[in-house]
């Protein structure tokens, strides 16, 4: 039985500048873009996004439901299901070879072997048919080309490495006999069994008990430290984020909309929509007050707003904001990267009035 | 695992007020047949209990209770021993338990003989089709269900949806009217061909047939399934329809559960991704519910046998019907209960040691 | 969309209600001036909504209702008496009170061998009684089924463990068996004995899926919130466990028609149904049987087609209904 090659089609538009020239950079998202064809229309559920990631660095990649975030994490390793879905374009270069040209027997080999990823569900993630060994081993096998035993024993290893007790015993238990801290731990040994160059994490906490993501976090971030992975982490929670990864990208209605170090975009953010998330963070000495939101709703995939994606729901715009959709600029001085027109050089006057706000909402944030 | 043994029970008195729906009752029958002598009308009531009231009746036709002896001793065989234990330990001899149906009110000979002339070629032609059944439900619908929208796709559910509304009697009346009498490629009915030997106790199982057999192997081979292939077609098309289509429905449903997501993320390669993790779980409900279906095989036996003139058991229970022979009828039904549920019982077994998740006890 | 938009000029125009987005563009370029409201469907319109642009339920209801036309008016407007037999020498049909014949000696399907009697209005007067055995006795059971397992899943104890040994067994048996001795011993060919019986063996599956639906809902964490509210039970029964539990009587109760009439024909086919006299497409193919030797194909092949056609009309519609009605489904 063949199963039909994946191949994502090429925009006319679209030429390839090739490899990326620095060999620090492990991975080099351009331009994707990963639509979804469904009966009243097409979602543009990542609608060009641009990111890199060097060896060993840590990227978070936040965001409200239904941004785009997992899409674009699911696009990475051509997880997508094509009938309904399909890789519009762009190109991600990992390794000298864009991921996205490959089939399936190719990317195959890249899947857990070079990109690992975990993802947020730890109850249904697991087969609940076969022992926590053999899925564990079955990556194992499958890239590392050992036999049965010895792939066993480095599953018992590596659930070790995440800190579960007694893993010899564990090996052969399955998945409804454990909780759902220890499955996450299953899940994050299957990824690191292989030794991957790049890990991607798709809101790993998000399920879990307060108490038991703060370890879970710990531990993904120690292993990354450990191996000299690269991470990418996706969640919707700030605290999150600004515990675990030295960048952020904060995305919106498909597209990344603010990036850079995260102290300057926590701290420093400068598009109105991190400003937004940044106050509406409950916080004990805004006691009293009413809780701040971001007014509005996040906009229909079928009627996105023609200018700006965030124009209908920011404070700040006025009626450039509508007719023209802004880059991603770089304010002058900083690392960070912005799409809004706010940081574009004529703007002055109005971004002192975002500026003064910022103070305002940090002050808010860190009390 | 128990809880079969009540509903067995349950099954047996159901079936018992069968007996008591007969206008007349089974003496009626009995009476008006004019070669039963006075005596043995006599014989028959007294061992069926047809004098006394109704729960001794029942428990004397399951066996539990010996005709020969009355009041609360009655539960005690000639020997001593509860009535309900096997015969060659010193229980009874009588009624279901042991094996006893009762006569035919036809033929006057024992039920439990017919039966069980018969129970083989009904094994021929329900295993045959049990096997086809199974092998081709699961094909087409992993692959309706692998090839999701594809032509292979669409034309297996257009077959399912049609096939899945046809009588199965019609079935097989189309069959005969396309295949035998337009095309000639296969016999009309029965299980052989009588023109191989014309001696008239050469039936199925008796010993001029097996002497036959190992003469004329191939040729009886041959002939066989040139008069299984309509009656097998006929008996498992409607159910391979029903079948497949919930065997796509599951394994699209398995394919899109988060662990085959995991599997693939792994570097897994698709075809082991579709046997190994997907297949295993979307086949535990298709199990359940081919033990489920077990039934349906039996009320097409009736339908296949009748228009094909298959000498197996549920034509035997078609006849009985027309004949009023209730001990015939309900030995019949006695098995089928039996063996349904015995087969739900193994299905259940086969899914606990299937699933991990479900633990015994 | 779950919600129709209306979209007009306010209070004094007309509204407009539009189904798509893309409709809704239009509209708007059109008119402006039009303010948008939108306005929420209740589960049932929203389940119609859905079941109207179902592709198969589309096709299934017009070939069910074509039945239905055809089994009800249909005896009505045929010029032949499906109990006539023809007078050997007139050389036509005796006309029992019907319309003037159109087409004296014309027969749109044959004739049936030996008796002579027309098969286009055997057909015909069978769906009729097909049709009507199949929705009476699906309904008696699906009432039957609801009572006994509403009052076992409400209930439960020793009241719900019997009922569902009993259902257990009833379960295991091969059914049709069971109603061909019936219906043999006691139906004396009657119609209404007939529908009797498979409404009496048929309640079962209902009983058992009415059960789980209560008791699924007896534990859930909604029912909870709404009695934590102030909710009454007898409104919580009313308002949220029947439209949950509609749902799937339906689904069920609409195949069970089909499977109700295919057994019928079965069990009239093997000669212990309805008496031949009241002709459904059952006992007709009984009577085809025979004349099969004698080259006469279409006997058998009309009333077994008019069967799949209506089986297949229903399992359409219940397919639609039964994606229609799953309260997971996305427009």
């Amino acid at each position: 039985m063949k199963i039909k090659e994946m191949v994502p089609k090429l925009d006319a538009a679209d030429r390839s500048v090739g490899p990326p020239t620095d060999p620090d950079v492990l991975i080099d998202v351009r331009g994707l873009r990963t639509y979804f064809h469904v009966m009243d229309g097409t979602v543009k559920a990542v609608d060009g996004v641009d990111f890199s990631l060097k060896r060993g660095q840590t990227l978070g990649l936040v965001g409200e439901s239904g941004c785009g975030k997992s899409v674009t994490a699911l696009s990475i390793l051509q997880l997508i299901d094509i009938p309904p879905g399909e890789i519009a374009g762009g190109e991600i270069w990992f390794d000298g070879r864009d991921l996205l040209k490959m089939t399936t027997d190719q990317i195959r080999h890249v899947r857990g072997a070079d990109i690992a990823m975990i993802f947020q569900e730890p109850m249904t993630s697991l087969n609940p048919v076969f022992t926590i060994g053999d899925q564990i081993s079955e990556a194992i096998i499958l890239h590392q080309h050992v036999n049965k035993k010895e792939a066993m024993s480095r599953a018992i290893e590596a659930l070790a490495a995440v800190g579960i007790p007694d893993p010899a015993r564990r090996v052969k238990q399955y998945p409804h006999e454990m909780s759902g801290g220890i499955r996450q731990r299953v899940m994050i040994a299957m990824a690191i069994s292989c030794n991957p160059k790049l890990l991607i994490a798709d809101e790993p906490t998000t399920a879990l008990d307060v108490t038991i993501q703060a370890q879970i976090l710990e531990l993904i971030k120690e292993l990354q430290v450990r191996t000299g992975a690269a991470l990418l982490l996706i969640t919707h929670d700030l605290a999150v984020v600004a515990e675990t990864v030295q960048n952020v990208a904060v995305m919106y209605a498909g597209r990344i909309v603010e990036t850079g170090p995260v102290e300057d975009v926590l701290l420093s953010p400068k598009h109105p929509y991190t400003q937004g998330l940044l106050n509406s963070i409950p916080a004990l000495h805004k006691r009293g007050r009413e809780l701040d939101v971001i007014r509005g709703v996040v906009p229909n995939p079928f009627r996105m707003p023609p200018g700006c994606k965030f124009e209908p729901r920011c404070p700040y715009a006025w009626e450039h904001c509508r007719e023209a959709e802004p880059d991603l600029l770089v304010p002058p001085g900083t690392h960070d990267k912005s799409r809004c027109f706010l940081q574009a050089p004529e703007n002055a006057t109005r971004r002192q009035v975002f500026d003064r706000a910022t103070v305002a909402t940090v002050r808010g944030v860190i009390g | 695992m128990l809880g079969a043994i009540p509903t067995l029970f349950i099954c047996s008195l159901l079936i018992y007020a069968i007996l008591l729906a007969a206008p007349g009752g089974p003496s009626a029958r009995f009476a008006q047949n004019p070669k039963v002598t006075p005596e043995a009308r006599q014989a028959f009531i007294h061992r069926w209990g047809l004098d006394q009231p109704f729960y001794v009746q029942y428990c004397r036709w399951l066996g539990a209770c010996n005709p020969n002896r009355d009041g609360a001793a009655t539960f005690l065989s000639d020997d001593g021993w509860p009535n309900l234990l096997p015969g060659f330990i010193g229980g009874g001899d009588n009624g279901v338990l042991h094996l006893d149906f009762g006569d035919s009110v036809t033929t006057g000979s024992p039920v439990s003989d017919a039966i069980g002339q018969r129970i083989p070629r009904t094994a021929i032609l329900a295993g045959s089709a049990l096997v086809i059944w199974l092998i081709l439900a699961l094909v087409t619908g992993m692959v309706a269900a692998v090839k999701r929208y594809s032509k292979i796709d669409t034309a297996i559910t257009v077959f399912n949806y049609i096939g899945y509304s046809f009588p199965t009697f019609w079935l097989g009346l189309l069959l005969i009217i396309i295949f035998v009498m337009q095309l000639g490629w296969f016999p009309a009915g029965g299980m052989w061909d009588v023109r191989l030997d014309d001696k008239p106790s050469f039936y199925f199982g008796s010993a001029e047939y097996w002497s036959f057999f190992q003469q004329h192997p191939l040729a009886i081979l041959k002939d066989l399934g040139s008069h299984l292939v309509l009656p097998v077609i006929t008996l498992v098309a409607v159910s391979v329809a029903g079948d497949s289509r919930f065997v796509r429905a599951s394994m699209i449903d398995a394919l899109r559960e988060d662990y085959v997501r995991t599997a693939r993320a792994k570097g897994v390669p698709e075809r082991r991704v579709i046997y190994r993790h997907a297949l295993r779980n979307a086949m535990l409900p298709v199990v359940t519910n081919m033990g489920l279906e077990l039934p349906f095989l039996f009320t097409g036996a009736i339908a296949t046998e009748t228009i094909f003139s298959w000498p197996g058991m549920g034509r035997y229970f078609y006849e009985a019907v027309g004949a009023y022979d209730y001990p015939v009828l309900m030995g019949i039904l006695v098995i089928t209960a039996v063996f349904v549920i015995g087969a739900n019982l193994l299905a259940d077994i086969i899914y606990a040691i299937v699933d991990p998740r479900i633990s015994y006890g | 969309m779950d919600e129709l938009t209306r979209a007009g000029r306010s209070a004094s125009q007309d509204a407009v209600i539009v189904e798509s987005p893309a409709a809704l563009e239009e509209l708007l370029t059109e008119h402006p001036d039009y303010d948008v409201q939108l306005e929420s469907l209740n589960q049932w319109q929203l389940a119609w909504r859905r079941f109207r642009k179902h592709r198969m339920a589309i096709i299934g209801s017009v070939l069910f209702v074509t039945m239905l036309l055809l089994g009800t008016i249909g005896p009505l407007i045929l010029p032949y008496d499906p109990n006539s037999v023809p007078d050997p020498g007139a050389g036509n049909y005796v006309n029992a009170g019907r319309p003037p014949m159109l087409f004296p000696s014309f027969h749109l399907f044959g004739e049936t061998v030996g008796l002579q009697r027309d098969v286009f209005t055997l057909v015909i007067n069978g769906i009729r009684l097909s049709l009507l055995i199949g929705v009476l006795a699906t309904t008696i059971a699906t009432l039957v089924g609801t009572l006994v397992g509403g009052v076992a899943g409400y209930f439960g104890g020793f009241l719900d463990t019997f009922l569902m040994r009993v259902v257990d067994a009833m379960l295991s048996l091969p059914l049709l068996f069971l109603i061909l001795v019936f219906s043999r011993f006691l139906g004396a060919g009657s119609w209404v004995t007939v529908m009797m019986i498979f409404a009496l063996f048929g309640w079962m599956g209902i009983a058992r899926l009415v059960r789980s639906v209560i008791l699924s809902m007896r534990e859930a964490d909604w029912v909870d919130a709404a009695r934590a509210v102030g909710v009454s039970d007898v409104r919580i029964i009313y308002r949220h466990l029947m439209p949950n539990a509609l749902s799937p009587i339906i689904v069920s109760a609409s195949l069970s028609v089909a499977g109700v009439i295919i057994s019928e024909a079965f069990v009239s086919f093997l000669g212990y149904g309805i008496d031949p006299a009241t002709p459904t497409l059952g006992n007709v193919l009984s009577g085809a049987q025979d004349a099969l030797q004698q080259g006469n194909w279409w006997w058998a092949f009309f009333p077994g087609a008019a069967i799949v056609v209506i089986v297949m009309g229903i399992n359409f519609m219940g397919d639609g209904l039964q994606d229609a009605l799953d309260p997971r489904a996305k427009i």
